[in-house]
């Protein structure tokens, strides 16, 4: 530093404006703190990936597309012919109006919490001390922090034969952005962004491909999930490629090695979605004296701390890189920084897939619950059997429950079927609060829901069942009483 | 290989919920024969050894020495030598699904907290192996890390074991330092030799610590008596040559056991147990005296079973047994439960007049002080009389100093005119 380089103190500095960063900075202010936030975008960045390219647009695209999609089948009960073509300049007219809402809603948060935010890359140079790069051509302005808080979340990660070009070989970000429907589509990998995207492409009429070098869909859940989701991807035209490694692009043709040998994909649009990779490269964390692992991820235990005054949630630290994960580190970050005992150490962190059907998973399976030393066992009650779910056309899917047999205690909970996403949040709940079956299948649920089907799964599970079969009795064959 | 047998935590005993382990008779890998001592265990009054289930090897100890098993927790798993899992020899590489799924012995109910005694096993032997987590709400886990408390060392008393808000009573941080350690007090200057003994309350004395914090929430009500004990001394000296005929010494104390159950009959409101939780009183039908009895590990309660209907000859002969059985911590725990009124004998001790503190879920006990020669007066003049001091403690949830006083009038008057008690 040199003469005239001033730090300017900061009590506590968030950097990065996404779903981790603008709720520990209100948790901060909460807490008393003084809190700047600096983020690459500015107030244009509040909200981050989440609302702006990831979580927010790719549900209003999946809206849409839905909506699309059942008008045929609603034809067929009674409902209006679909007529006229799908408008993706005017619905990416109605998702600016949609993020641009919730970018200005956080932005009025924060501006109401006292919290200072402002434009520019900030790298550390000190352990208590970093610049933040407003304009290259202009010196950067120094910042002195007690506490900083990292959530500088990820970016889609790019393969080294099928670099992005922003135009045929795209993210899910650009993805998000087309404003004219592609006619064909290859997505590659079959995890949940690329099956959400390739889903609801294909059901706004793209003929679309999913390649995916491992052998089921969401190949990171139980494969019979993956192969639900498969059967009935395909149901929409979707051609689903397994064990299949993409080798290169002509520029026309996506080169494909499959299970049957080489392929030449002649696909319009590309989207690479193979995953994500942490922004903790350029973050100067050197002069913390600390280095982010193998995987990019930065180590920190409960307390999220990566040095006594530096913090990190999000994508940046382990766990699942999900959304909800980062504004619940954010909390915990906020507060331990602030001098309260707090621990990040939730049972579960539901994980939500808008495929279609919807997959949704909350608590263990029942294979992690055996490997944590619980005798496990699963009861599952098929969608099919949900009046509510019939209402609406819909019969695939099942929700599955993960209980430890010795004690009746809730473990887990896989849902797939319609609105999944939102009803895993009663699991999610009941495993927090370490529910027992008898709590589920004692809690009245309103009928015609689809939440019954929490309802139904225990009653299952403590051998009661009620609509579906149950083991056969005496004298309902007709037999002697 | 035959399936391994699940082996729970038997029912030792009417109202009895959990028992700790003492001591395993049979270490993992050891083979055992159906019936063969395999594990001692302490109920809340009593020593009782469980027989194994069944021939072969034990696979596990579910519950360590020292941990406390709830009644149908699993227990013990015994099964083929083959189906030891690998961690016996090297730890770290146990693989359960390899072996088939166990038979289960006893009732497959839900026991309670059953992940307790596997998980601090499982962390004593092997601290890289998985823990389970506390059952604990957010909220509760919460303030558990405030205050610096280490779910996993509780009981919770929720339902299905599940750690409450309120376990967390005001209990400071388990080791004084967590989270706290620029303010914390400086530790105790150590002076050589002078080291504190810390124990760790085990059995009988954690379960009278537990029954004695539980009799806290009794608001006791408690009046004081005394009664010239003339007659009561003469009766027993008169009664005393046909006793010894038969072998028995008669004390004072079956006698005011009559005496006690004679003021049962009159107030039987004194005769029950509560429930708070529900705020249901049950009168008993019968009467079941406990009779606190000092022992070299501590208070045990032995209950003499309708005491009621047993005459003075029958009494004299129970409380002997049950003292005996309870001084050599051999009584069943049929026999340490289901009281529904306790009787305290201070006197033997030398004690004039002491304080007794109900035993919940009792609403009432009664104490003897020691027979002491006093000067009263009798029609206006100064008498030397045998007398004694009478002591009855009630919950004045249930009864209230005029119910107590009708109490203590019928003891009183039974200690004076002895020949009521053998009506």
């Amino acid at each position: 530093m040199v003469v005239g380089e001033m730090p300017e103190g900061v009590d506590l500095l968030v950097v990065g404006g996404g779903p981790g960063g603008y709720v520990a900075a209100i948790a901060a202010a909460q807490l008393g703190r003084n809190v700047v936030l600096v983020d690459a975008d500015g107030e244009d960045g509040l909200g981050g990936i989440c609302v702006r390219v990831g979580c927010i647009p790719s549900k209003a695209l999946i809206e849409l597309a839905s909506h699309v999609h059942s008008q045929s089948a609603w034809h067929g009960r009674g409902g209006p012919a679909g007529a006229g073509t799908v408008d993706l300049v005017k619905f990416q007219d109605w998702k600016r109006d949609v993020v641009g809402g919730l970018n200005g809603g956080v932005r009025g948060l924060l501006k109401r919490a006292g919290v200072d935010v402002r434009r520019g890359w900030f790298r550390f140079t000190r352990p208590d001390q970093g610049a933040l790069v407003t304009d290259p051509d202009r010196p950067p302005t120094h910042l002195q922090f007690k506490s900083c808080i990292i959530a500088t979340g990820s970016r889609p990660v790019e393969l080294e034969h099928l670099p992005f070009d922003g135009v045929r070989i795209v993210s899910s970000t650009e993805t998000l952005e087309l404003s004219e429907l592609p006619k064909s589509v290859a997505v590659v990998g079959g995890g949940y962004i690329g099956l959400e995207l390739g889903t609801a492409l294909a059901k706004l009429g793209s003929a679309v491909t999913i390649v995916e070098a491992l052998d089921t869909l969401l190949p990171t859940m139980d494969a019979k999930i993956g192969t639900l989701i498969a059967e009935h991807v395909k149901e929409l035209g979707v051609e689903v490629l397994t064990n299949a490694k993409v080798t290169g692009d002509t520029g026309t043709h996506l080169q494909v090695d499959g299970s049957n040998g080489p392929v030449e994909l002649d696909v319009e649009l590309v989207v690479v979605a193979v995953g994500r990779v942490p922004n903790t490269d350029d973050l100067g964390l050197e002069a913390l004296d600390v280095a982010p692992g193998p995987d990019g991820r930065l180590r920190v235990g409960t307390d999220l701390l990566v040095t006594p005054r530096v913090a990190a949630i999000g994508d940046i630290a382990p766990g699942p890189s999900l959304a909800h994960k980062a504004s619940a580190e954010g909390h915990v970050a906020a507060a331990v920084l602030s001098g309260h005992s707090e621990l990040f150490d939730p049972a579960t962190i539901a994980a939500v897939v808008f495929s279609d059907p919807e997959v949704a998973q909350a608590g263990l399976t029942a294979v992690g619950a055996e490997e944590a030393g619980h005798p496990a066992a699963r009861a599952t009650f098929p969608i099919s059997a949900s009046g509510r779910a019939r209402t609406m056309g819909e019969s695939t899917g099942f929700v599955e429950y993960v209980y430890d047999q010795s004690t009746g205690v809730v473990l887990g909970a896989t849902v797939v079927g319609p609105h999944a996403s939102e009803l895993i949040a009663e699991a999610a709940l009941a495993i927090e609060m370490a529910a027992h079956l008898d709590d589920l299948a004692g809690t009245i649920h309103a009928h015609p829901t689809m939440a019954e089907i929490h309802h139904e799964a225990a009653l299952v599970a403590l051998g009661r069942p009620l609509h579906i079969p149950g083991p056969k009795r005496r004298g309902s064959d007709g037999g002697a009483a | 290989m035959t399936a391994p047998i699940e082996f729970d935590m038997p029912d030792v005993g009417e109202g009895i919920a959990e028992a700790e382990v003492l001591e395993w008779f049979v270490e993992v890998g050891q083979p055992i024969h159906e019936d063969d001592p395999m594990v001692q265990v302490e109920t809340d009054k009593s020593i009782v050894e469980i027989p194994a289930p069944a021939t072969g090897t034990l696979l596990k100890q579910c519950v360590p020495a020292g941990e406390v098993a709830k009644v149908e927790e699993l227990l013990a798993i015994i099964g083929d030598p083959g189906a030891l899992p690998p961690e016996h020899a090297e730890p770290g590489a146990a693989s359960p699904a390899a072996s088939p799924a166990p038979a289960r012995v006893g009732v497959p109910v839900p026991a309670t907290t059953a992940h307790r005694g596997a998980a601090l096993l499982v962390a004593a032997s092997n601290p890289a192996a998985p823990r389970r987590r506390p059952m604990a709400s957010p909220r509760t886990r919460r303030i558990a890390v405030q205050r610096g408390i280490d779910l996993s060392t509780l009981i919770g008393s929720g339902p299905h074991g599940r750690i409450l808000e309120s376990d967390l009573g005001d209990q400071p941080s388990a080791d004084g330092s967590s989270g706290m350690a620029a303010g914390a007090a400086p530790a105790a200057r150590a002076v050589a030799g002078r080291a504190n003994e810390v124990v760790e309350l085990r059995g009988l004395r954690r379960s009278i610590a537990r029954s004695m914090t539980e009799a806290l929430s009794i608001p006791h009500v408690t009046e004081f008596r005394e009664v010239d004990a003339t007659n009561l001394l003469a009766a027993r000296t008169a009664l005393q040559p046909t006793f010894e005929a038969g072998g028995v010494r008669l004390s004072v104390f079956p006698l005011l056991l009559k005496a006690v159950m004679r003021a049962l009959a009159i107030q039987p409101s004194m005769n029950a147990t509560f429930d708070a939780a529900t705020a249901t009183l049950i009168k008993h039908a019968g009467v079941h005296l406990g009779m606190a009895t000092a022992t070299d590990d501590g208070l045990i309660v032995p209950v003499i079973r309708d005491a009621d209907l047993l005459d003075l000859t029958e009494l004299t002969h129970e409380v002997e047994r049950l003292a005996a059985r309870a001084r050599t911590r051999t009584a069943t725990p049929e026999e340490l439960t289901g009281g529904s009124f306790t009787v305290t004998n201070f006197g033997s001790f030398g004690t004039w007049l002491g304080n007794p503190v109900i035993r919940p879920p009792e609403v009432g006990i009664a104490g003897f002080g020691r027979i002491s020669e006093k000067v009263v007066a009798v029609d206006g003049k100064p008498v030397v009389r045998p007398v004694l001091p009478i002591v009855v403690a009630a919950d004045h949830r249930i009864n209230d100093g005029a119910h107590l006083a009708g109490f203590v009038n019928a003891v009183a008057a039974a200690v004076a005119q002895p020949l009521l008690l053998l009506s």
